[in-house]
């Protein structure tokens, strides 16, 4: 059997790991497009504070992993797939031969259509390679400019602060957050970051960037104009499907997959960022471009690739960030769900917000600001589908209850 | 209706359209959800459907029609048809 798997993210690497387990005799070969070993973007604000080198974003550590393994990791990029002929074509010229195939392909980040965004100065802050350019040009001191402040911008946020520039953040929506935080949770935050000496503009937008002086000068649609050394851009990511353009592999805002993680031409599984799969609190298909849903479509669509018949039971929309300190956390339908209800608490001052969502008496989704220790509790209500019965009027009430909630349903259950 | 389309006196077609995240504000007034049923005249294409819903018309949306992506090469050439499905996604948050 010969396993192909584009992309070498981690779908990629732990769906590479999952087949050598479940198919040994295989042949397991995986295509990837950047210059360095197989890592971690999760890891790059690390790097850029310094508290880890390139070799701390590497998925595996020594350089004989994957050859132990039998699992070869080509550089190259995928340009077409032949899903009759079973064969990807490769940008080097040559192809690749599968009888299984997982798109892991990932995404990309994407820079909004504004004039200037190709200057030099201008980042992204996706792969290892555009990490190494921010850090470049983030020397203490100097005057950044960050262009989003979603999940991303603001994990990027945190790193430029500690390597003390001069930060100015920049958000399109009305709140930080916009997709993961309601406007309290988004308005708390960004009171944060302005006490630790960061200008936050939110309902903002940049009009145009140009060159000016040796940096970059941005206008803002509201007449303000700012001076900056560096951009960052951190205004979103866009799956990477345009190889499979000419092919059968159905796509919408992704590359849909059933709860198998099979695509809809048999035998072309696909696993991560670029996946469009079962959504655990609505059943609708969603991309959920976050790190574990990644890990675990790798390891179900691997085991399904062996040969197996692992049903995927839906990832959970959920997102922890920790914003110079301030941790926030969002989960599922955060937001409300239909004929549901809603419980809040918060304290401004101390920066704690908890917002809880109920349908019926159960959990499906929730904020947290400042309340770290409630993550797990709400993560284990929501994902074990537990009644709360009698727990519920009073988590309405008061929702910091929810810590004891859980222990008294789940020592029921138990 | 597109202005020219009136005076050519060209036809409509009718297509399923389907957006997200903040593109979301420039589907009609009183859409619900994300998802709806647009009048567009007859030889439209995906951009002149972002032309129509005043969406900023840039490169960095995910295009599919009837589930084929549609590269940004062929957004202005490929004519849309009755009962098609064409979906514009934004980009979307990573993590």
């Amino acid at each position: 059997m010969k396993h192909v798997i584009i992309g070498a993210g981690p779908a990629g690497i732990i769906a590479a790991e999952t087949l050598r387990r479940a198919d040994p005799r295989s042949t397991v070969t995986v295509v990837g497009d950047e210059p360095e070993p197989p890592y971690s973007r999760m890891a790059i604000p690390y790097l850029l504070t310094g508290s880890i080198g390139d070799a701390g974003t590497h998925l595996r550590r020594g350089a004989d992993h994957f050859a132990k393994l039998a699992v070869d990791i080509r550089r190259d990029r995928a340009t077409g797939v032949d899903v009759g002929d079973r064969r990807v074509a490769l940008a080097g010229g040559g192809h690749l031969d599968y009888d299984r195939l997982l798109i892991a392909s990932g995404s990309h980040a994407v820079r909004p259509p504004i004039a200037g965004m190709d200057l030099q100065g201008v980042e992204n802050c996706w792969t290892l390679a555009d990490a190494r350019r921010v850090a470049a040009g983030a020397r203490a001191g100097a005057r950044v400019v960050l262009m989003g402040a979603g999940f991303i911008g603001c994990i990027v946020l945190e790193a430029l602060a500690k390597r003390g520039v001069e930060l100015t953040v920049i958000e399109m929506g009305e709140r930080m957050l916009p997709r993961m935080m309601d406007d309290v949770g988004g308005e708390m935050i960004k009171r944060w970051c302005e006490s630790k000496g960061v200008r936050v503009l939110t309902g903002a937008r940049v009009g145009a960037v140009s060159a000016a002086d040796g940096g970059l000068e941005l206008a803002l649609d509201s007449g303000e104009s700012l001076r900056a050394e560096l951009v960052v851009c951190a205004t979103g990511v866009s799956p990477n499907v345009d190889f499979l353009a000419d092919t059968a592999v159905r796509i919408e805002d992704g590359v849909l997959v059933d709860e198998y993680l099979c695509s809809s031409v048999a035998d072309v599984y696909a696993a991560g960022d670029v996946a469009q799969g079962p959504d655990f609190s609505t059943g609708e298909r969603r991309v959920h471009a976050i790190q574990p849903t990644a890990s675990e479509h790798g390891r179900i669509a691997a085991l399904n690739m062996a040969g197996g018949r692992t049903r995927f039971r839906g990832s959970l929309s959920m997102n922890v960030l920790n914003t110079l300190g301030l941790v926030s956390s969002s989960f599922g339908l955060w937001m409300g769900a239909e004929g549901g209800e809603t419980a809040r608490a918060a304290d401004a001052e101390r920066f704690r917000y908890l917002r809880l969502e109920f349908q019926a008496d159960r959990l499906v989704g929730a904020l947290a600001l400042g309340l770290t220790q409630h993550v797990g509790v709400i993560r284990g209500l929501i994902q074990t589908r537990v009644r709360l019965g009698q727990w519920k009027p009073q988590l309405l009430r008061d929702p910091l209850l929810v810590m004891d909630a859980y222990l008294d349903c789940t020592r029921r259950r138990a | 209706m597109h202005p020219q389309a009136r005076l050519s006196g060209r036809v409509s077609v009718k297509i399923q359209f389907k957006t997200g995240g903040s593109l979301v504000e420039h589907l009609p007034p009183g859409t619900q959800g994300n998802t709806v049923e647009l009048e567009v005249p007859e030889g439209a294409t995906p951009m002149d459907v972002m032309r129509q819903l005043c969406m900023p018309t840039g490169e960095n949306y995910l295009v599919s029609l009837n589930g084929e992506v549609v590269v940004i090469s062929e957004r202005g050439k490929r004519v849309l048809a009755e009962n098609d499905h064409l979906a514009i996604m934004p980009p979307i948050q990573g993590g």
